[in-house]
């Protein structure tokens, strides 16, 4: 390697690109890491039996493989065994030495159960009590299906006696309860209140009676049980109520098993979590992002502009207009987490807090609206993304050309007509992309939630059908903080892994979603406005 | 405004409209920069009331008879002053007395001393006769008429003897464990040394089998004595001496006679009172001349040993009363020229100095430490309010070293809460700040070489085709959500670092290394094939060579490994190193959060680079100089202070970084730079311990003063920055 070869520079030329590289590698990795764990989770892989030479005998589905530690050349496989209820852990490591022989018998049963994850097991028979329904094998899979669709519809009517008529019924009582509380208070007259106790009475017979229906359905719910053998000949019994699904794998052509992906998938952006936010889907999650993201987008948008507006169009350019640029220039890099303590402190404790003083006293100490909630987190990051959308805005006002304004005034325009109909429409396509890189921004921001009303999880979704319909006092669930809360809080961190990456996949799916519209958004807007300009 | 309306062709309406739209964009435009700037102010305002100096008022006084001892009950509304002959309840508000009890024993004013604790509710009086009178005294709240009204409760208990000889009893102290077991203390009249301690199946008033032992002290102290103070768990008796010296003795079950441990020299003047501070790990203790100091016990070789630790301002004249808060380490002192004056230990601050009424008899703080009471020796009772919500916090012990208890030294500690209500927080902002100074660090270390050479790359030597991809892909790579990039670096990368660990601290030779030899390779081939070949496959190339090393470096980690470090680099580092290895460390957080800054740094420097006007390339170019030459003789200098400023924007980004760093670290506030252990940043200590901290508490308060410090560095960071970058700007628009 000469001089010459060093002078000319370019090996550093090398060096520099080996870094743009490494930069478009990690990007590359990082998403196909993402892909790789998210995307597979739902297929359901074959179940293998395995025979070790102890004379055991395992069942499950293999995850992973590495080397064993501190000896060399061997190597260990990682399968996920299920049956949590009877081995106590999901996954289970076996050296490859220890395996004897392995097969995949076309008659294991997956069941997702609504408790204790899955079960691989071999269908022994269908009971109800000590009666036998059907034999085991064939026989009883063939018989197990109606069961199932059975089971589901009685849980489609059990949820929606709880959701609907007993919700609505609690919901009643907890106006009663105020109503009490209020009267109290007031020192009203006996009579009202006779008329409250006995209202509530009439409400709580109905309760009851309802909650009576409840417990029988529950009861005729769980009286049919599959009798099981795990893959080392323990009998187990699941209850038919319990399970949400069942497959076989290895039997399943690759139709069948892209029917149950699907299902599984589906599931999972439509379904309710369940067994600790591990399995299930993450309807409300997806929902709470949303909806927040919409409301922040309402609280934050027009304001921005607005802000953005004045600042460019109204103001008096001087020394002042321009600390105030840097300034909002500069809060679009305050860290997020300063937004949220501020969030806290003002919207949470104090305007919340005051809010319940004033309407909500009756509840009080119960916090109302002085506790973290959508609104609150909506607005914390309206906050937030309120300068990103006041420089984009600025931007793209400043960059519509002076003549165009100057022949829109000489035409005979106001300042607010020019502004409407000439400034406003050429400077659309710059606006859209700051506005929706802010909502991108705000989808994807977890910290300020955190303290400002995310939870893990939410029983109720913030919008349903009682009045006033939007309730944006309740916490709601997030999916960045779902994928905080079951990747590093959950008590199972192994069995909720591949949930966060599916978690994590739609979630960058979303953001991604976003930005690549406000690069579609730009490019077609201006060249529409690029080619309309004169 | 006449001109304007004369102006053809502008319809009432259109003016109408634009007025209108005027105000509205105006109002809303102002209202919004106002409380987007209103944010610093409402967290400095959250903030402030640490740093404010206490509020103390004198609320009432009344006169009462000449006391022993006094006590008081959480709301401030009844004191109880205790004398000669028994007890007066007496209302703070107008100094009525509700209540007087005169037990029998006392007829006659036989009590020349008393004791009190305040926590328990037991008052005891020692007797002329060598006799201690037992009672408890209790405050029962009434919420039935619609406000509280506070009853006091008087019933008495034993009678026992402490002096057998029948000496008065003129310094007491009494303790009650609340499992059975109670010790009481005294000094007689000729200055002898009592304990009596008992013990019982039930508690101490109630019924039960009894056992009940005394001993005299008398023969093990070499000095006069002249205070006592006997510890909640009944451990220990401490006897101040005339010469300055503090005697121990270890207390045991009620019939082993207790356990001289010696004396040590806590002064020079004589010891005249001693007090714990709460928790009674620390002990106060006020002597003769004035001087006020906090002892604790300390282990130094092995030995556990009392240790001067903090001194509190000095009084003018003997220290004769020392009470201490039930809800913190704050204490008052009164001496006997009438001063009173309130402290706290960890702080080692002194809030108020008053003067009373002369000698002070009695005083006690208020359980909830909003106020005192004291009484002088004429029997002027005093009540005074304090408002002092935050007295556990100075600069100095945010920034400074403190010295707490139960460690050996003083040190920089960050830890807010405990398991009981008597731990002493420490709420040190340094080992915060550094672990964010320490996150920082290594995710700049990871991303600046990273995003400028790459950067460089993109403005100066790719194509426009792949400028035209990367600038896009880079973009979209600044929006991924942080909370992915943590997730993935604390679940997927920290544990299979630690199994690569070597393989990956390889990569960061072999990369270099071998793109030079690449290109060294690269240079050998025919010049013709070169040159028409750099333009569109360069980057396929650099890809394939990156690709490469990284394979490499894996490859031959494990053997590299098994070379240098004994096959297994982890135990070399904590055998060899003594460095400890955290799955979830700094290297973990650089990686993580170098790649949410790379983009924002690459993006700025990549701007700053190509707006340096062409023309001075071309003439550098055309003097002869390569490519490098140019980019880095004449581009690179230009656009300094761009990458400056690009710097900056990632470290302000990186600074205030919370998701990762909650993730990808352990989150333990150590102070040790060390790569592979992890560190607790502000910001995400904000995110962990605010949601806990109640609303206007200490802590909320010292959160969001860290909130404002990291909100204050961030802003100046970005002020800097823009103000670098729109010189830059100017200096472009001259060229």
């Amino acid at each position: 390697m000469s001089f010459k070869f060093w002078r000319g520079g370019d090996p550093f030329i090398w060096l520099t690109g080996s870094a743009l590289a490494l930069c478009l590698l990690m990007i590359a990795g990082l998403v196909g890491v993402i892909l790789y764990n998210g995307v597979g989770v739902f297929w359901p892989k074959d179940i293998e039996q395995l025979h070790l030479r102890n004379g055991e005998v395992a069942m499950g589905r293999l995850m992973d493989r590495q080397a064993v530690p501190e000896s060399a050349g061997l190597y260990r496989q990682q399968f996920k065994i299920g049956n949590r209820d009877a081995y106590g852990l999901d996954f289970r490591w076996i050296d490859e030495e220890q395996i004897v022989e392995r097969e995949r018998p076309a008659d294991v049963v997956v069941f997702e159960r609504l408790e204790w994850g899955d079960a691989y097991a071999f269908l022994e028979g269908i009971y109800a009590g000590d009666q036998r329904l059907a034999a085991g094998g064939e026989q009883g899979w063939q018989a197990l299906q109606p069961l199932l669709a059975e089971s589901a519809e009685r849980w489609q009517r059990i949820d929606e006696l709880e959701h609907d008529e007993i919700g609505q019924l609690n919901y009643s009582m907890e106006d009663l309860r105020l109503e009490i509380r209020r009267l109290e208070l007031e020192n009203a007259s006996s009579e009202q209140k006779k008329r409250v106790a006995e209202e509530n009475d009439a409400l709580w017979r109905q309760y009851e009676k309802l909650s009576e229906r409840l417990v029988q359905m529950r009861e005729e719910n769980e009286r049919i049980e599959v009798a099981v053998s795990l893959a080392g000949g323990q009998e187990r019994r699941i209850k038919v109520a319990d399970i949400v699904r069942a497959y076989r794998p290895n039997d399943l052509g690759l139709m069948g098993k892209v029917a149950v992906y699907l299902d599984k998938g589906w599931e999972f952006v439509a379904g309710a979590p369940r067994e600790s936010n591990t399995e299930g889907g993450i309807f409300p999650a997806l929902f709470g992002t949303v909806m927040m993201v919409m409301l922040m987008s309402l609280a934050a948008v027009p304001f921005g502009i607005l802000a953005a507006l004045y600042l460019r169009e109204y103001a008096r350019q001087g020394v002042l207009v321009r600390l105030v640029r840097i300034a909002v220039n500069n809060l679009a890099g305050v860290p997020s987490i300063v937004f949220g303590m501020f969030g806290l402190g003002f919207f949470v404790y104090g305007v919340g807090g005051s809010i319940d003083r004033l309407f909500y006293s009756d509840a009080l100490p119960t916090p109302t609206y002085g506790t973290g909630g959508i609104l609150w987190a909506s607005l914390t990051l309206a906050l937030l993304t309120v300068p990103v959308v006041i420089v984009a805005t600025e931007e793209a006002l400043a960059a519509v050309p002076r003549e165009m304004r100057e022949g829109s005034l000489a035409l005979g325009s106001t300042k607010f007509q020019m502004i409407w109909s000439v400034v406003l429409p050429s400077a659309l396509p710059g606006i859209l992309t700051g506005v929706i890189l802010a909502t991108a921004r705000g989808a994807g921001e977890v910290a300020p939630l955190m303290i400002t009303g995310v939870v893990k999880l939410a029983p109720d979704l913030p919008l349903d059908s009682y009045w006033p319909f939007f309730h944006l006092e309740r916490k709601f669930m997030h999916l960045g903080f779902h994928i905080y809360d079951v990747g590093f809080q959950s008590p199972n961190v192994e069995a909720a892994r591949p949930m966060v990456y599916t978690t994590a996949l739609l979630l960058l799916l979303i953001v991604l979603m976003l930005n690549l519209t406000a690069i579609v958004v730009r490019n077609r807007l201006r060249r529409r406005y690029a080619s309309s300009a004169f | 405004m006449q001109k304007k309306r004369t102006i053809r062709g502008v319809t009432a309406r259109a003016r109408i409209i634009d007025r209108v739209g005027r105000y509205l964009i105006s109002i809303g435009g102002i209202g919004i920069i106002a409380a987007v700037l209103g944010i610093l102010l409402f967290i400095l305002f959250e903030a402030y009331p640490l740093f404010r100096s206490p509020d103390l008022q004198k609320a009432a006084a009344h006169m009462a008879r000449p006391a022993l001892v006094i006590g008081m009950d959480p709301y401030h509304a009844i004191a109880y002053i205790a004398s000669a002959e028994g007890v007066d309840f007496m209302r703070l508000e107008d100094g009525q007395i509700e209540k007087r009890e005169r037990p029998a024993a006392l007829v006659g004013g036989r009590a020349v001393s008393a004791a009190r604790s305040q926590r328990d509710g037991v008052l005891a009086w020692g007797l002329d006769d060598g006799r201690v009178l037992l009672s408890r005294i209790q405050f029962r709240l009434d919420y039935s008429s619609g406000e509280r009204l506070v009853q006091p409760q008087f019933s008495e208990g034993d009678l026992l003897v402490l002096d057998a000889r029948g000496e008065a009893i003129n310094t007491l102290a009494f303790q009650d464990e609340g499992e059975g077991r109670a010790a009481v203390a005294g000094i007689s009249a000729s200055g002898r040394v009592l304990l009596t301690l008992r013990e019982e199946q039930q508690g101490l008033l109630g019924p039960g089998e009894l056992v009940e032992v005394s001993y005299d002290l008398t023969a093990d102290i070499e000095a006069q004595p002249k205070s006592l103070l006997l510890d909640r768990r009944l451990r220990r008796l401490l006897v101040g001496m005339e010469n300055g010296h503090i005697g121990e003795w270890k207390l045991a079950d009620a019939d082993a006679r207790p356990q001289y441990q010696g004396s040590f020299a806590a002064s020079t003047a004589a010891i005249t009172a001693l007090e714990h501070i709460l928790g009674d790990v620390s002990i106060i203790v006020g002597d003769a001349e004035g001087r006020l100091h906090t002892w604790a016990k300390v282990e130094a070789d092995g030995r556990r040993s009392f240790v001067r630790k903090h001194a509190l301002r000095s009084h003018g004249a003997a220290v004769e009363k020392l009470v201490s808060s039930l809800r913190d380490k704050q204490f008052l002192s009164a001496d006997a020229s009438g001063h009173i004056a309130l402290h706290h230990m960890t702080t080692e601050q002194t809030f108020f100095d008053i003067i009373g009424d002369g000698r002070i008899a009695d005083l006690v703080i208020a359980p909830k430490s909003d106020g005192f009471v004291y009484i002088a020796q004429n029997g002027q009772l005093t009540h005074y309010q304090i408002d002092n919500p935050h007295p556990e916090i100075t600069l100095g012990v945010l920034f400074g070293k403190v010295w707490y208890e139960g460690y050996h030294e003083a040190e920089f500690v960050w830890q807010s809460t405990g398991g009981t209500d008597e731990f002493e927080p420490k709420l040190s902002l340094i080992p915060l700040l550094f672990g964010t100074v320490k996150g920082t660090f290594y995710a700049l270390l990871f991303a600046l070489p990273l995003a400028v050479m790459a950067a460089i790359y993109t403005a100066e030597f790719a194509s426009p085709r792949v400028r035209g991809i990367v600038k896009p892909t880079v973009e979209v790579m600044a929006s991924l959500p942080s909370v992915i990039l943590g997730f993935l670096a604390g679940l997927w990368l920290a544990p299979l670092l630690e199994t690569r660990l070597v393989g990956t601290l390889l990569l960061l030779p072999l990369v270099p290394v071998v793109a030079v030899l690449g290109s060294w390779c690269w240079q050998q081939l025919p010049a013709d094939l070169v040159r028409r070949a750099t333009a569109r496959w360069e980057i396929y190339l650099l890809m394939g060579v990156t690709l490469l090393s990284t394979w490499l470096a894996f490859v031959l980690g494990p053997s590299f490994e098994k070379m240098v470090f004994a096959g297994h680099f982890l135990s070399w580092l904590r055998d060899d190193m003594g460095m400890a290895y955290d799955q979830r460390n700094s290297l973990v957080v650089g990686f993580a959060m170098g790649f949410a800054v790379v983009p924002l740094i690459f993006t700025i420097c990549e701007d700053s680079l190509s707006s340096i006007p062409s023309h001075l390339r071309a003439g550098s170019l055309a003097l002869g100089a390569t490519r490098w030459q140019t980019a880095v003789r004449v581009v690179l200098p230009m656009a300094l202070p761009g990458i400056f400023s690009a710097s900056m924007i990632g470290f302000g980004r990186a600074i205030g970084e919370t998701m990762i760093v909650l993730m990808a670290t352990g989150n333990t506030p150590v102070m040790d730079w060390n790569i592979f252990n992890g560190m607790r940043t502000i910001s995400a200590n904000i995110a962990v311990e605010l949601p806990e901290a109640p609303h206007q508490g200490t802590l909320y308060r010292v959160l969001f003063l860290s909130g404002l410090l990291l909100f204050m560095a961030t802003f100046a960071i970005n002020t800097l920055a823009e103000i670098v970058r729109q010189r830059l700007r100017d200096r472009y628009s001259r060229l």
